[in-house]
């Protein structure tokens, strides 16, 4: 299991984890990307909050407080039209990541 | 959108805090309620969802933290507490304050002085590459003034310099202003055409010279100082072109300099270079010129150096007579204005700096205490969750409060010292009273000051940090000391330090304390109380030099004084005793073996009435004094003082001896030798007794001494209506007291001893502060230690000897170290030590022993408080 603590990382998987369900809760958040990733990846769930905060200062997310379906009060986070962009940048960014480093990897 | 949220979450911060609780909450209670669905019981649920968590109120400070107009906002509360934790707790605070100030304060102050006179850019343009330039003669100490021929052969045959300029003024050359009314007596210097222009000066009113200006048919030109302006023509702009008569003879004024920055300061009405005396301009004996070089841009001090010395090696071979022993010596203009200053500066400087060190060892140590008092609140706060970063914020927060409080403080103890130091700097002599002035509390001074509380500050901030525990289950232990030993080992080196610099700066204090103490015990050769001097410079030419006319004012002047009833008598001379004059002379002893020209003898010379020795106390050692008869046969007399006599009479009977005057001129004159009187130290105490000449006569300019039965300055009136009795448009002026005058020679060693005195005062204080501070923190740590061992029966006597001994064993160390480097030091003060030793046994001895004392008596008050701990009370707590 894979730890991933790089900020552009957990933002990018914030934000695909937001585009692919549409409305969702931190927690929510954390146990989605458990399971989309197949339980490789676990994002250390203190630190999604400061980044959920962040993000919604730059007009990425927005939020609201609904019930969830067992009746308890939880913060919903929502893409923006601004986030989305973000996400589109953020794949590619990480495309290119991943390409370099899979180069020097094959490279060595 | 999002910055008007922004501003509302600033006014909304709790309900924010509010917000981040839920969210974090229902976040914890969500993973909770998966947990025991999956079958873990509830206890084990909810501590499995906060481990997976992590700290919330961490994750809430990153939260805000992700806000930058929130950072701000904690940054401000950091600071609110800050404030009001210094505030419970004053005595600390006052103390620390109070510390820092006193140590920020003294070195602003000193470094102003130090910044306005070795640092600052001096008011003339390329100042840098300004040289004055002297002649030097092995029988004169120190730089020369310059031969009128040797100058014009020096700018004719340099290569090194883009110009080259002089001027002639000693203190003593004035002239007679003659006004509507009445006279006035005035500074005059004598400049070439091209030293206002090497200077870059412009003048504010009118032109400064021009070559034409300099020649013998249009040189009666005068150019006005700016104060000379104001004082005398009150600022009138129509001054320009006005005929004024000085001496006279009339003179065209043609303009005014700037105020102040003038250089040098000291002179009224400039005039050309070619109303010199026809004598001096051309012989090549006598030596009146100040010269200054503005070097080429790319030629080093060194070069001009080689170049000049190969031009004086030429004039040498030429002129063997007069020139074979002159050599030349280049001193930056710098160097010139703050002359035998820099020294006594850096001395200074060094020590404020060591007091401030001082200060800041006592504030380390406070802190050191403080945060040792509050480990365990800090271990509450981490465990809280409190990141050190954050710790860190309020550390410094508290010291910066600390740190610029102090330097508030200290920059207003500078100012009100400024004043002080201006008027100690203005009478000392060496530094030029442009420079003086220039000593304030200005930008680069204070932002000095700001960079150095920054830095303490940091580094105050720094030091709980080093001290907070990594191990936060061990300071939350209660009773637990493991901590306190290696604290305790760091406090004392910190206060071992302190003491070692204490040492330095009183060791420093005391040597310069007593080698004024050596110079004021000097015996100059007279008395100089009730003795006042005062010059009188005759008009020219109703006056020549030893004209019947001169003589005759003068003996009616000296007659009329001594029959008033306060005055014992008085005489006259041409220079102010205990004042350096540069009068020499050459001369041959008769029946000498011969020498070659350029190594004739050469020493000082005066002419003096005949009262003068008795009036000054000197005794008459042999034969008699000079008599009215001397001076009005003009006879060719000598009087020489012991030292004369020992050196150049060894053996013989001065009296049957001559002394060959003029020798330089194809007729000598022979001197027999009518008297021997006691030594003077005529040059200044610090100087040694040197063999002088004196001859009888009065010159048109005289300094009139006149020893008093009552307060010297009271009978300033009766003098002044004998001068008017004889002529009443003649003025008088430089009338100071010959204490005045030794004060004044002394008051840059006297400005030196006082302030380093107080330094060290304050070293000695600091010092005690801080080993009291210590002493008092070791004892309420070891009180339990204390409660055991009168337990076990010791006696209040061995607990205080306890004590005691702890602080003999820092201060020991402390003095030792200080001893080391006191000595390693004291070389930086050696130019400034007037016969004492840099090794001194007695500043050795009352270093030691102040220090040693204080910091007894600073350790005795909290020892003696361990002694009466009582036993019981102290084993109960805990």
């Amino acid at each position: 299991m894979a730890k991933t603590d790089i900020q552009g990382t957990l933002d990018l998987l914030i934000l695909k984890t937001l585009s692919q369900t549409g409305e969702l809760h931190g927690y929510g958040i954390v146990l989605h990307i458990q399971t989309a990733s197949a339980e490789l990846l676990r994002v250390e769930e203190g630190s999604l909050y400061p980044a959920l905060h962040r993000m919604e200062q730059k007009g990425w997310v927005n939020s609201q407080w609904a019930l969830t379906e067992t009746n308890r009060k939880a913060k919903y986070y929502k893409l923006t039209a601004v986030g989305r962009k973000q996400l589109q940048e953020a794949e590619k960014s990480f495309e290119q990541l991943v390409k370099g480093v899979r180069a020097m990897l094959r490279y060595a | 959108m999002s910055l008007f949220r922004r501003i509302s979450n600033l006014f909304w911060r709790s309900r924010m805090d509010r917000e981040i609780d839920a969210e974090i909450k229902s976040h914890l209670q969500m993973r909770t309620e998966d947990n025991i669905a999956s079958g873990m019981p509830p206890d084990q649920a909810r501590r499995d969802a906060l481990i997976r968590f992590g700290n919330p109120t961490v994750t809430k400070e990153r939260v805000t933290a992700s806000d930058a107009a929130l950072t701000l906002e904690s940054i401000g509360m950091d600071v609110r507490y800050a404030f009001r934790r210094l505030a419970k707790s004053p005595g600390f605070s006052i103390t620390a304050i109070l510390t820092l100030a006193l140590g920020i304060g003294a070195t602003t102050a000193i470094f102003s002085a130090a910044y306005a006179l070795l640092l600052r850019s001096l008011p003339f343009q390329h100042a840098d590459r300004i040289i004055g330039i002297y002649e030097t003669h092995p029988q004169v100490v120190g730089p020369a003034e310059v031969n009128f021929l040797d100058y014009q052969d020096w700018r004719a045959q340099q290569k090194s310099f883009e110009q080259v300029a002089a001027y002639s003024g000693t203190s003593s050359d004035t002239m007679s202003l003659v006004m509507e009314d009445h006279g006035e007596q005035v500074h005059t210097v004598l400049a070439s055409s091209n030293l206002f222009s090497l200077l870059g000066v412009v003048p504010i009113l009118g032109r400064t010279f021009v070559e034409q200006d300099d020649t013998p048919n249009g040189n009666h030109v005068v150019v006005l100082s700016a104060e000379a302006w104001q004082h005398y023509f009150s600022g009138d702009r129509s001054v320009l072109g006005r005929n004024i008569d000085l001496n006279g003879i009339n003179y065209t004024v043609i303009g005014v300099l700037p105020p102040g920055d003038a250089y040098p300061a000291t002179g009224e009405f400039w005039m050309p270079l070619s109303l010199m005396d026809k004598d001096m301009q051309t012989r090549r004996v006598g030596h009146t010129l100040d010269v200054l070089g503005r070097l080429k841009p790319g030629v080093e001090v060194a070069q001009a150096r080689t170049d000049m010395q190969t031009i004086a090696a030429r004039l040498a071979q030429v002129y063997p007579a007069t020139n074979r022993n002159i050599g030349v010596l280049l001193v930056p203009l710098r160097e010139q204005l703050v002359g035998s200053l820099r020294p006594a500066v850096l001395t200074l400087l060094s020590c404020v700096v060591l007091v401030l060190c001082i200060a800041c060892a006592n504030v380390a140590n406070l802190l050191l205490v403080r945060a040792a008092t509050h480990v365990r609140e800090v271990a509450v706060r981490q465990a809280l969750g409190a990141s050190r970063l954050r710790m860190f914020t309020l550390y410094l927060s508290e010291t910066l409060i600390l740190c610029l409080l102090a330097g508030l403080l200290g920059t207003i103890l500078a100012a009100l010292t400024l004043p002080l130091l201006r008027v100690a700097f203005t009478h000392t002599a060496g530094a030029d009273p442009s420079l003086v002035g220039s000593i304030q509390l200005n930008v680069p001074v204070l932002l000095v000051t700001l960079g150095v509380c920054l830095f303490t500050a940091i580094l105050f901030g720094l030091l709980p940090m080093i001290k907070t525990p990594s191990k936060l289950a061990e300071s939350l232990r209660p009773g637990d000391r493991s901590s306190t030993g290696r604290q305790s080992w760091s406090r004392s080196a910190l206060i071992s330090t302190e003491i070692a610099i204490a040492i330095v700066v009183l060791f420093l204090g005391t040597l310069l304390i007593r080698s004024f103490q050596e110079l004021i015990s000097v015996d100059p050769g007279f008395r100089t109380d009730h003795l006042l001097s005062l010059e009188i410079t005759l008009p020219q030419p109703r006056y020549e030099d030893s004209t019947p006319a001169t003589n005759h004012f003068y003996e009616r002047l000296i007659d009329k004084l001594q029959q008033s009833p306060g005055i014992l008598s008085a005489g006259a001379t041409d220079a102010v005793p205990l004042q350096a004059s540069h009068a020499m002379t050459r001369f041959l002893i008769a029946g000498a073996a011969p020498v070659a020209p350029g190594a004739l003898p050469m020493e000082q010379v005066r002419s003096v009435s005949p009262d003068f020795f008795h009036t000054m106390g000197l005794e008459l050692k042999q034969g008699r004094a000079f008599e009215q008869k001397d001076i009005e046969n003009s006879s060719h007399f000598i009087i020489v003082n012991q030292a004369f006599a020992q050196r150049y009479f060894s053996g013989k009977d001065p009296l049957t001896s001559s002394v060959l005057m003029n020798v330089l001129s194809p007729h000598p004159e022979k001197m027999p030798v009518i008297g021997v009187v006691s030594n003077a130290h005529d040059l200044g105490v610090e100087t040694e007794a040197e063999p002088e000449l004196y001859f009888p006569g009065f010159g048109v300019h005289a300094v009139l001494l006149i020893r008093t039965n009552t307060d010297s300055k009271s009978i300033l009136p009766e003098v002044r209506s004998a001068v008017r009795d004889l002529d009443p448009n003649q003025p008088i002026y430089h009338v100071e007291t010959i204490d005045e005058v030794l004060s004044d020679s002394l008051a840059r060693q006297k400005m030196i001893a006082v302030l380093l005195g107080i330094f060290a005062l304050l070293a000695l204080t600091l010092a005690a502060i801080g080993i009291y501070g210590v002493i008092t923190y070791s004892v309420t740590q070891r009180q339990r230690e204390i409660g055991v061992r009168m337990a076990l029966g010791a006696t209040r006597a061995k607990i205080l000897l306890l004590i005691l001994r702890q602080a003999a064993t820092f201060t020991g160390i402390g003095v030792l170290v200080g001893l080391v480097a006191a000595f390693a030091s004291a070389h930086l003060a050696s130019a400034l030590l007037f016969q004492t030793s840099t090794v001194d046994p007695i500043s050795i001895c009352v270093s030691i022993f102040g220090l040693m004392v204080i910091a007894m008596l600073a350790a005795v008050l909290p020892a003696g408080r361990a002694a009466t701990i009582n036993p019981i009370e102290a084993l109960r707590s805990e």
